[in-house]
């Protein structure tokens, strides 16, 4: 008789393998050229609308000045991700004629705003965690988890801080304090939407 | 919503990555000439947010052959309103809700020609080959993603792949905090229960 995995760990296996998913270089650059390509087709109408700086600047630019990178930190989600093979690309967008993207009547206006501001204190701080833990600075996130506490005793994301302390302790060190952690913050939360998150961040490496 | 630094890219070995096709980094810092000193640059945009977008579209459910399409329009659209779009995270908020609406427009065009195919008698399903479906767990999961509806999916795709927590999500689509919730938890309970229903292959 075979056991059939819980779907729960099963949809977190499929989950991990869609996030191993990644764009290669070749279907950055393949895009690079394809958006390059539909900005230079813009009419100058519309390299003008909506904007005094102008498409026809930022082609000029594009192409010759370039610019300062900020250090990016892609953050694979797997030591080995698998990278979508630059034919997923398809032919290059500069081999055809470049129209213009669809009329969006719906689109959205930037940029967005919380959808409740009695909270939006609290959101910065939780916002500010994650930028932390998202630049590799698990300590800085830690600082930032324990002032959320002492401004906000009684704060609304308390789950959502708490589990970023849990992140930050396993990034820094998967180790019997983290895993401490770990536990407290799922005795604490044992239904919560981020337990199989903060479990994967203490996983062996 | 972080890894431990060494499982990070270097931010050098993306950049050499990109590389080829892109304008160079200019050491000298010296900004394109938007209008505002502190609007963001295009190549910058690109640079730091290309894969969120890239995935983002094939995890809403743009059609294989489109995705790259998809891609380039969400930056066309965004190089239109860089003025407005300076506050780092409100522009990956909108980022990803501009990306909604365009993989929602490839998909109507996708279901429109996919109709005209089969009033055609043609049985064939109009989906251009992804080489990526060679990554069965990968693609099995965009296939139960199908299951869900915009508004799960989008919440879903935060969560499970971007790990944005419940208040971020409720500020970047605009919803109430209670509604990330249960949308998250209904998107959990239906990929669940298609998981059960399809069986566990040996």
């Amino acid at each position: 008789m075979t056991t059939r995995p819980d779907p729960t760990s099963e949809l977190e296996r499929l989950i991990a393998a869609e996030a191993a998913v990644t764009p290669s270089a070749a279907t950055r650059a393949a895009n690079w050229a394809g958006l390059h390509a539909r900005l230079a087709a813009a009419p100058a109408s519309a390299a003008t609308a909506g904007s005094s700086s102008g498409l026809a600047k930022l082609l000029v630019v594009a192409a010759v000045a370039g610019a300062a990178i900020a250090a990016v930190a892609l953050v694979p989600r797997s030591p080995a991700p698998v990278t979508a093979p630059a034919a997923a690309a398809g032919p290059a967008a500069p081999e055809r004629a470049a129209p213009e993207p669809p009329v969006l009547e719906d689109m959205p206006s930037p940029p967005a705003e919380p959808g409740d501001g009695s909270w939006d204190p609290e959101l910065v701080h939780l916002q500010r965690v994650h930028a932390a833990l998202r630049a590799g600075r698990p300590a800085d996130a830690r600082a930032l988890v324990d002032e959320y506490g002492e401004r906000w005793p009684d704060g609304v994301f308390i789950e959502e801080i708490e589990a970023a302390r849990v992140l930050a302790a396993c990034a820094t060190a998967r180790d019997a304090a983290a895993r401490r952690t770990l536990a407290a913050f799922l005795r604490r939360w044992p239904e919560s939407l981020y337990g199989a998150r903060v479990r994967r961040s203490c996983d062996p490496p | 919503m972080t890894e431990p630094a060494h499982l990070r890219t270097p931010p050098d070995v993306l950049a050499d990555a990109l590389r080829p096709g892109l304008p160079p980094a200019d050491p000298s810092g010296s900004a394109e000439p938007t209008t505002r000193a502190d609007a963001p640059q295009l190549a910058a945009v690109f640079r730091a947010h290309h894969d969120f977008v890239w995935s983002s579209a094939r995890r809403l459910g743009c059609p294989p052959g489109s995705v790259d399409d998809a891609v380039q329009e969400v930056f066309l659209i965004a190089a239109r309103k860089l003025d407005q779009l300076r506050e780092p995270a409100a522009l990956r908020s909108w980022l990803f809700r501009t990306t909604m609406h365009v993989v929602r427009n490839h998909r109507r065009g996708h279901r429109r020609r996919e109709d005209r195919h089969a009033l055609a008698g043609r049985d064939a399903p109009d989906h251009t080959p992804d080489p990526s479906h060679r990554y069965e767990a990968a693609a099995e999961l965009l296939v139960l993603l199908d299951q869900l509806d915009e508004d799960r999916r989008a919440v879903f795709v935060l969560t499970a792949f971007e790990q944005w927590t419940a208040p971020e999500i409720a500020g970047a689509l605009g919803i109430k905090l209670n509604t990330v919730y249960s949308r998250l938890r209904s998107a959990r309970e239906l990929l669940e229960r298609a998981v059960l229903a399809r069986g566990r292959r040996p």
